[in-house]
């Protein structure tokens, strides 16, 4: 399915990119990997709906997207459970539940955002992002804030949901290990304007990756060797 | 420590209070009782004043006008700052109203209101207490609306939140703020507002009560008046502030 279809994209004389064709399989993670600044963040907020484009076709024929902000974006004012309420239609109010618990955040259900971590405030916002209904997720540097440990087992549980609701997903970093933990695929762009330097599909079934694996370490070099090349 | 400091602040307070009636004592001694009056004579005068019925029929005239006018420009002004802020089109609409309503000398709409609406009757202190007023509430429900959080505003619409939920739930939490202080200084002008405006234009109120002392050179009794307007200006701020904590203690 082809989703951004020669999309140009500029902020006054900068070009972020330009016929930028992204081309995706529903149903699969996508980690779109590249130096930052290069506009990973330009192509999720297209696709979200919050930003226009100079040229080309945006083809989301009705799919429904959701976000997960590189900041967590939740209102102060509310507290854990009423910021989920928010977007969580009523039949699947008893899924917050059930997320809370799977976060080990079930304790602060009724916190308000000042008096929770910045890891929970991403954790509660990822929450947020699979809890509202949709066909698509977008993904904006969504474990930055938190420990490896914490980060394995939250991306782990990405990838369950993942197969349960069977969404799609984009998911946009800088760092590699990440996009190779989450990702079915590696979108590789390059530094401004940003073009699609690689894309490559990643055999290994997600159960059996590890940071420390020898198969990932080996994609980990290559993808980083390709990086350096972009930025020099 | 914590528990010092505020120990601290009610001792600096409490002396600042005794420093300015003894200068008040001073002055009276040395000026004399009839161009300045001491501390006892103006609490005396005010149990003189306080068992007259037209002293409270005074002061409750004056506050019921100070409500209806500070009430009428939260009511109007509110929406149209809202709007201001929201779009610049509008904004660009109501502008020269607001620099006009802003620039007037207070003194031309109490002139101007006199002739419009007469004396006798509040209508021309109610005119003016609305007119000071609402430039404030304007201004800061504007700002609020201009400096409200974008990435919020960009969660709600990527989340598809309906238009009466986003404004309930993510624009009025972080106008709040700005629009309780343009109350806070709304409520401070209101008091001032109504003696000015009741002194030229109305026959009844604190205003017109303080007319009437200066025509008889009751000086005792201007300083009686104006020790309520102080307390009015005072409670009013004091109330607005104790809302905006209640509303957000929570959160912030």
């Amino acid at each position: 399915m082809v989703l951004l279809d020669r999309v140009t994209k500029k902020y006054n004389d900068l070009v972020v990119f330009k016929d930028l064709t992204l081309d995706i399989d529903e149903g699969k993670i996508y980690s779109i990997l590249g130096p930052s600044g290069c506009g990973k963040t330009t192509i999720l907020r297209i696709i979200g709906g919050l930003e226009n484009i100079d040229s080309g076709r945006i083809l989301l024929s009705k799919k429904r997207v959701s976000y997960i902000f590189q900041e967590h974006r939740l209102l102060p004012w509310k507290n854990v459970r009423k910021n989920l309420e928010l977007v969580c239609p009523k039949e699947d109010l008893d899924k917050i539940n059930m997320y809370l618990e799977m976060m080990e955040l079930k304790d602060y259900e009724y916190s308000y955002p000042k008096d929770l971590s910045g890891g929970m405030k991403q954790r509660i916002s990822m929450i947020r992002g699979f809890l509202y209904p949709h066909d698509i997720l977008l993904m904006d540097e969504a474990f930055q804030a938190l420990d490896l440990k914490l980060k394995t087992k939250l991306l782990r549980e990405v990838y369950k949901l993942h197969k349960d609701i069977k969404n799609t997903i984009i998911f946009v970093t800088h760092n590699v290990e990440e996009a190779l933990f989450l990702g079915d695929e590696i979108i590789v762009l390059s530094k401004k304007p940003a073009v699609i330097l690689d894309k490559f599909k990643i055999d290994i079934p997600q159960e059996k990756r590890d940071f420390e694996s020898k198969e990932i370490k080996n994609l980990k070099n290559k993808t980083k060797s390709l990086l350096e090349h972009t930025t020099v | 420590m914590k528990d010092s400091i505020i120990r601290n602040k009610k001792v600096y307070f409490l002396i600042s209070i005794f420093i300015f009636i003894l200068i008040w004592q001073i002055l009276s001694i040395v000026a004399g009782p009839l161009i300045m009056p001491s501390p006892m004579e103006t609490i005396k005068e005010m149990f003189h004043l306080s068992i007259r019925k037209d002293f409270w029929k005074d002061i409750l005239t004056s506050i019921i006008r100070g409500i209806i006018g500070f009430s009428l420009a939260v009511l109007i002004g509110t929406p149209i700052g809202f709007f201001m802020g929201l779009r610049e089109e509008i904004e660009a609409f109501f502008h020269p109203f607001l620099v006009l309503f802003q620039t007037v000398p207070t003194i031309s709409w109490i002139i101007l209101a006199w002739l419009w609406f007469g004396t006798g009757d509040g209508d021309a202190a109610i005119f003016i207490i609305w007119i000071i007023v609402i430039p404030f509430i304007i201004i800061n429900v504007m700002e609020g609306v201009k400096s409200v959080d974008t990435s919020l505003i960009e969660m709600g619409k990527v989340f598809n939140i309906p238009l009466k939920k986003k404004i309930i739930d993510i624009y009025f939490p972080q106008i709040l703020p700005f629009w309780l202080a343009g109350c806070s200084i709304g409520s401070g002008l209101t008091w001032k507002g109504v003696a000015m405006a009741e002194l030229l234009t109305a026959k009844t109120g604190i205003g017109a009560a303080m007319g009437t002392a200066r025509i008889n050179l009751e000086i005792a009794q201007v300083f009686v008046w104006t020790g309520i307007l102080v307390f009015l200006g005072y409670i009013s701020t004091v109330l607005i502030r104790k809302l905006e904590d209640l509303v957000t203690k929570k959160w912030r």
